[in-house]
Order: C-alpha cells, then sequence, then structure tokens
C-alpha cells in the first residue's frame, strides 16, 4: 500500500507547518502592536485639527512676532524673508521684506497695505493683510480651504529648534498639490509649510529659521504712521463686459471669484480672464487673440507654478497656477462657450 | 515597569515627566526603549530613519532564514520517498527530460527576448534628445535655413517667451489683488451674518 506511510506522515507534516504559521503570524502582529502603543502615547496630549487651526489663526492675527522665512524651490535659489506683526494701539501692523537683493518692503497698517518695490512706484491697497510666503487663508482663515482640503494632525517633530505639531493638509479629489504644515506647540505660529505633489515630491518649502515672540511692539513698527504711508490706490472696478465661455466643471472646492477684461501689464494685450481660487491656490484662465501659430501645447512648471497653454482656432486659451499640470489639462479641456445668460459679473 | 515605559515615552514625545537623563543613562533597559520610541515616532512622522544599530535588522533576517529550513528538509524527507515509490524510474527521467526541453527553451526565449529589447536602446540616441530638450521651442526640425528664416525663429521665440512671462507676471498681479479682496469680501459678510 503506497497510500499508508503517506497517511502516516501527513500529520506530522501538518503540525510543522502549524508551527511555522503561527510563527510568521507572531512576527507579523508583533510589529502594529508596537505601532499602535506608539501612536497612542501621544494622543494623550492630542489636538484636533479644527482646533490647532482656530488657534494658528488667533495666534497669526493676534501676537507680536519676527519670523524669518526661507522659500524654497527646487531648482531655484532659496529667497529669504524677514516677516514682522505686531498689534500698534489695537491696529495689526505687518512688515515682510525680501532679504536678497534690492529691497522689496511691503508693509501694512490695518487694512492699508503699502508695497515699496524697485521696479515700480510705492502705492498702497486696500487690503486686509499682506500676501506672504505662506498660504494665507490656511494660517489666517483655515475656513476657507475645508471643502478642498482635509487638514489631519499626525503628531509632533522638531522644527527650527521648537516643539513643533505635524499637520498633514491633503486635497480631497486629489486635484492639486499636497500640504504639510509645522505649527509651533508653544505659540500656535507656523513654522514650516511643504507642497508636495501626489508621489510627495517636494515643490515648494517655507522654512521658518527663526521665531521671535515679543510683550511689545517691534521696533520697526514704533515710528510708523498712517500718514507717511503712499496713498492709497483705489482700482477701478472693469466696465461692462461680457464673457461667452466658462469653466464648466472644476475640480473639488474650486470656485470662480473674479471674471474681467483687462489688459496685460507688459504686452498690453487684452485678455478675458477668469480666476479661480480653492482657498489655497489661485488659478488663471486666459483667452485672447493669437495672430500667431503654435503647433504644440507649451506646458512647463516654474516656481512652482504650472503654465500650459494652446491655440486654437486662433484664439490662446492659457492656464496658470499652483497646480498639478494634470489637473490644468483638465481646467483647459473643462473651458467651454456659455450662454451669456449665465455669465455674471464679479460675484 | 510598564509605568517607567509610560514615563520615559511621554519624556521622548516632549511632555512632562518625572523621567530624568540619569535615570536612563543608569538603566540599559531604558536605554534601548529610549531608542525603539525614538525609532517608532520616525518611522510615522515620515522622517528619514537611520538605523545605526542593525539588531532588528538582524533579527528579522534571522527569522526570515529560519523559516524555509523548518519547511523545507519536512517536505524532502517526507514527499520524495512516496515519489520514488509511485513512480517508476523510466517515467521519471522522461519528465527530467521534458524539463530539460523547457528549460531549454527558456534560455532561447530569453535570448530572443534580450537581444529584441536591447536593439531600440542601440538606435534611440540618434533621434532621442532633439524631442526631449526644448518643450517650449517653436520648431523641432533641423532643415537648413537661410540667416532670414533664422531671424525669424529666434524673433518668434522671443515673442512667445515675451507672451508667457507677460501672463506669468499677470498672474501673479491678480493673484496678491485677490488674495486679499477674498478676505476682505469673507470679513465683511462674517460681520454682516455673525453665525
Amino acid at each position: 500500500m503506497q497510500a499508508h506511510p503517506y497517511l502516516l506522515q501527513r500529520p506530522a507534516f501538518s503540525v510543522v507547518s502549524l508551527f511555522s504559521f503561527f510563527t510568521v503570524l507572531f512576527l507579523l502582529y508583533s510589529l502594529p502592536v508596537n505601532a499602535q502603543a506608539a501612536n497612542n502615547m501621544p494622543q494623550a496630549t492630542n489636538i484636533e485639527a479644527p482646533e490647532l487651526l482656530a488657534k494658528m489663526a488667533e495666534a497669526t492675527n493676534t501676537l507680536n512676532y519676527a519670523s524669518t522665512l526661507i522659500v524654497y524651490r527646487p531648482g531655484a535659489e532659496p529667497v529669504p524673508y524677514l516677516w514682522k506683526h505686531g498689534i500698534k494701539d489695537d491696529v495689526p501692523v505687518e512688515m515682510l521684506s525680501e532679504l536678497n537683493g534690492p529691497n522689496a518692503k511691503t508693509l501694512r497698517y490695518g487694512n492699508q497695505v503699502s508695497y515699496f518695490n524697485p521696479d515700480m512706484s510705492a502705492h498702497s491697497l486696500l487690503q486686509s493683510h499682506i500676501h506672504g510666503p505662506f498660504a494665507h487663508n490656511l494660517i489666517r482663515y483655515p475656513e476657507a480651504i475645508a471643502t478642498a482640503y482635509e487638514v489631519i494632525v499626525v503628531g509632533k517633530s522638531r522644527v527650527a529648534g521648537n516643539e513643533a505639531w505635524q499637520v498633514r493638509v491633503l486635497s480631497r479629489d486629489n486635484s492639486r498639490y499636497n500640504y504639510i504644515l509645522w505649527v509651533d506647540a508653544a505659540s500656535f505660529l507656523p513654522l514650516k509649510l511643504n507642497m508636495v505633489n501626489a508621489k510627495g515630491d517636494l515643490i515648494e518649502q517655507v522654512q521658518a529659521t527663526n521665531l521671535t515672540i515679543t510683550d511689545t511692539l517691534d521696533n520697526a513698527f514704533v515710528d510708523m504712521a498712517l500718514k507717511d504711508l503712499p496713498a492709497v490706490m483705489h482700482i477701478n472696478p472693469p466696465k461692462s463686459f461680457r464673457l461667452n465661455w466658462g469653466v464648466t466643471h472644476l475640480p473639488l472646492g474650486m470656485k470662480q471669484v473674479k471674471r474681467d477684461i483687462h489688459r496685460l501689464s507688459i504686452t498690453e494685450d487684452v485678455v478675458e480672464y477668469i480666476l479661480l481660487s480653492d482657498g489655497m491656490v489661485d488659478v488663471s484662465v486666459y483667452l485672447q487673440k493669437a495672430t500667431y501659430q503654435q503647433a504644440e501645447d507649451v506646458l512647463f512648471t516654474k516656481d512652482a507654478v504650472t503654465f500650459l497653454s494652446r491655440v486654437t482656432d486662433s484664439i490662446q486659451v492659457s492656464v496658470v497656477g499652483k497646480i498639478p499640470p494634470a489637473t490644468a489639462q483638465r481646467i483647459m479641456q473643462m473651458i467651454a462657450s456659455v450662454e451669456a445668460n449665465d455669465v455674471q459679473p464679479n460675484p | 515597569m510598564s509605568e517607567k515605559f509610560e514615563q520615559l515615552s511621554a519624556w521622548v514625545d516632549g511632555e512632562a515627566s518625572t523621567t530624568r537623563v540619569d535615570d536612563v543613562k543608569a538603566d540599559v533597559q531604558l536605554q534601548q526603549k529610549w531608542q525603539d520610541y525614538h525609532l517608532m515616532g520616525d518611522t510615522l512622522r515620515g522622517d528619514e530613519v537611520l538605523l545605526t544599530d542593525k539588531s532588528l535588522l538582524e533579527s528579522i533576517a534571522d527569522a526570515l532564514d529560519d523559516e524555509p529550513t523548518v519547511l523545507a528538509p519536512s517536505t524532502k524527507s517526507r514527499v520524495i520517498p512516496i515519489w520514488q515509490n509511485v513512480v517508476s524510474l523510466g517515467k521519471q527521467s522522461s519528465q527530467f527530460a521534458v524539463a530539460a526541453g523547457v528549460a531549454a527553451v527558456m534560455i532561447l526565449g530569453v535570448q530572443n527576448y534580450n537581444t529584441e529589447a536591447t536593439q531600440p536602446f542601440m538606435t534611440a540616441p540618434t533621434s532621442g534628445p532633439q524631442g526631449g530638450l526644448a518643450p517650449v521651442s517653436l520648431s523641432q526640425s533641423r532643415t537648413i535655413q537661410t540667416p532670414e528664416q533664422q531671424l525669424n525663429e529666434r524673433q518668434a521665440l522671443l515673442e512667445q517667451r515675451k507672451r508667457i512671462n507677460a501672463l506669468l507676471v499677470d498672474h501673479q498681479q491678480q493673484v496678491r489683488l485677490q488674495a486679499a479682496q477674498i478676505t476682505t469680501n469673507e470679513q465683511s459678510e462674517k460681520q454682516v451674518n455673525p453665525d
């Protein structure tokens, strides 16, 4: 009988295999259990994302602080900035200056922002804050990004010599870049912001190298007076116009925030224009007459900004913004002519 | 014991803790845990992890080494005798022949595949760089041109650069203008309906 010895040996074999099976199981399970234990520890003093964002917004808008920021984009020179904020007689004051090259400086006194740039005459605009390296809605009005992005507190780490909360800001439909934000655990001021693509490659980084929080107002603001700042320039609302095109389908959380017809400052070409925004990034869509031929699409990324343009039927369509090239393509595909009735001037 | 580790973990996370440097210096077990907690923390945060201590990797490697040696002898020692009982010698040798045939075909196939795969690589570089280098350029043709044509082409390229630059600068201006306007709108909305 040939089956007989086989049957006899069969149980011994399965005992060995069972044993090894459990060894493997044990090995597999021992790892996640350790990880879980470690995960539970910081949770004892964890913070929920909405609370963290609210505290950051309050700190950014109310504290007296000075911070040196470095903006780095792979393939380009890092750009250093000095960013100061304070409260002067109950009025928020803010300053942003570039530390390298010509001394470009922006000052804010309440709702008046004054620009001192070497390439244009000094002027002021009515604005609520200075448009600095940190995404402004994220650090000031986090509710503005809630529809497009999910915010998750990951844990703690050390940034710029300080203990910091690490936060992930993820595009809900994966059509935009993701962000990793580090917030000072003591003061709740932002310390670092990485913009990464879906693969996790760095697109842009803002890193504080120094953060000082003071009880009193910074010296730079002490002598600051509204009367010394350049006069406010009022931008005339565009005259009546009609755009018979639009972007029919927008990525999740993206809204049309502006549409007009204006001239480009450099070439003086007239463009029909729509500005889209999801709170974190702004995307410009241009339509202009093309008197030239362009056989292929132009697509490139410079300083984290994606530029895509296409010429069809002697009309050039361009999409510009800090979005992945695939999303720029999709927005361009969604441009279509619409009934003039549907068009509303600036909402 | 677990209380001791909990305190250490709190200390590693930067929380208030009764653990002091001297405690860790005096306790080898705590030193080991100190390293483990930092390693786990770094891994969870996605920081770059540098394994200076190879004992973890070695223990995993050892565990993997042990696995097949438990299984392999058991299958060999039990299956082969039965196999020899069941299958005659002649049949066995014919199977070897089949196996050898399969191996020969495989080697041929692999060789074939390899030569096919390398050929495009040899020819590719002659036409490759042209397309890859200049995504912004107007024309990629390398026909002989008159100086006038060359000048025109260069002019067109410059014009295109200027147009692209104008759009990039305008985008920057629009973002700067709009970014602040949005928030002033939101603020005024908030003031109107405070809910």
